[in-house]
């Protein structure tokens, strides 16, 4: 079984993988919470390099409408 | 007096420089991926076989009406407790931080598009969602900005293209999309 050590934007956290090749010859990652993600079956191994840096560049920090809501009912309890 | 919004999409073919799709709808109220890009084709009609993907979906937002200054623009899935369900992704675009960001729109295909980096499968506070940018003529054209006195102008491409793997058949909740910009 390949694995990879990457970022889930779901749990924002770097996180095991597993890599798998699907039906359409893409690269599928899959992390132990269920979610995944794909990148293309033709990448070289520097652009997969370049798309998983892409990946956790653009989705660190991603903060869930569900952490606001949570956030602000604490604050309500302030008053 | 306001500014009028409208959510646009092309489909089709790519064509012309710098491209955008052969059919470009005015106004567009529900995104419905897809398992091809004709326009008008009911997503009940062309499901996605669970394992492949959608074709991307080439939104965009346009302004016209009365306005003076078009800013701020974010794009995000911001509704909460409408997630897609096990076994899907929806990834989109990233956010514009230089004229270059913006997608280069090629004809839809299933074919993972591995611009689309930003993982917009669970709600997000529309403050983190990507930054969109405005500019004249269409969102396949250059010269995009922060900030927009053209009128009528247009957003970047707001693409996105779900992923499935394990999903269980039938539709997806009902998600919503929201594009967020200042006016005055």
């Amino acid at each position: 079984m390949k694995k990879i050590l990457t970022f889930n934007a779901i749990t924002q956290k770097d996180e095991e993988a597993v890599v798998t090749i699907d039906v359409n010859g893409e690269y599928l990652l899959k992390f132990e919470d269920g979610s995944f993600f794909k990148l293309p079956g033709d990448l070289t191994k520097k652009q997969i390099q370049d798309a998983l840096e892409a990946n956790k560049k653009n989705n660190e920090g991603q903060i869930s409408q569900a952490k606001i809501e949570k956030a602000n009912e604490e604050k309500l309890k302030n008053i | 007096m306001a500014a009028t919004f409208q959510f646009g999409r092309d489909s089709g073919d790519a064509a012309g420089s710098p491209a955008k799709g052969t059919v470009r709808t005015a106004t567009v109220t529900d995104v419905n991926w897809k398992a091809v890009t004709t326009e008008g084709t009911l997503y009940s009609a062309s499901p996605i076989t669970d394992g492949a993907n959608s074709v991307e979906n080439w939104l965009y937002g346009h302004f016209s009406g009365t306005f003076n200054q078009i800013s701020a623009g974010l794009f995000a899935h911001t509704n909460e407790g409408a997630d897609f369900g096990a076994g899907i992704t929806l990834k989109g675009p990233t956010s514009m931080t230089v004229d270059g960001d913006n997608e280069t729109y090629t004809t839809p295909s299933a074919t993972t598009n591995a611009n689309l980096s930003v993982n917009m499968t669970s709600e997000i506070a529309i403050t983190s969602g990507s930054a969109v940018w405005f500019g004249a003529t269409g969102p396949e054209a250059a010269s995009k900005a922060a900030s927009m006195t053209t009128n009528p102008c247009y957003t970047n491409w707001l693409v996105t293209q779900l992923q499935t793997s394990g999903a269980s058949a039938g539709d997806t909740s009902t998600v919503t999309l929201t594009l967020r910009y200042n006016e005055n």
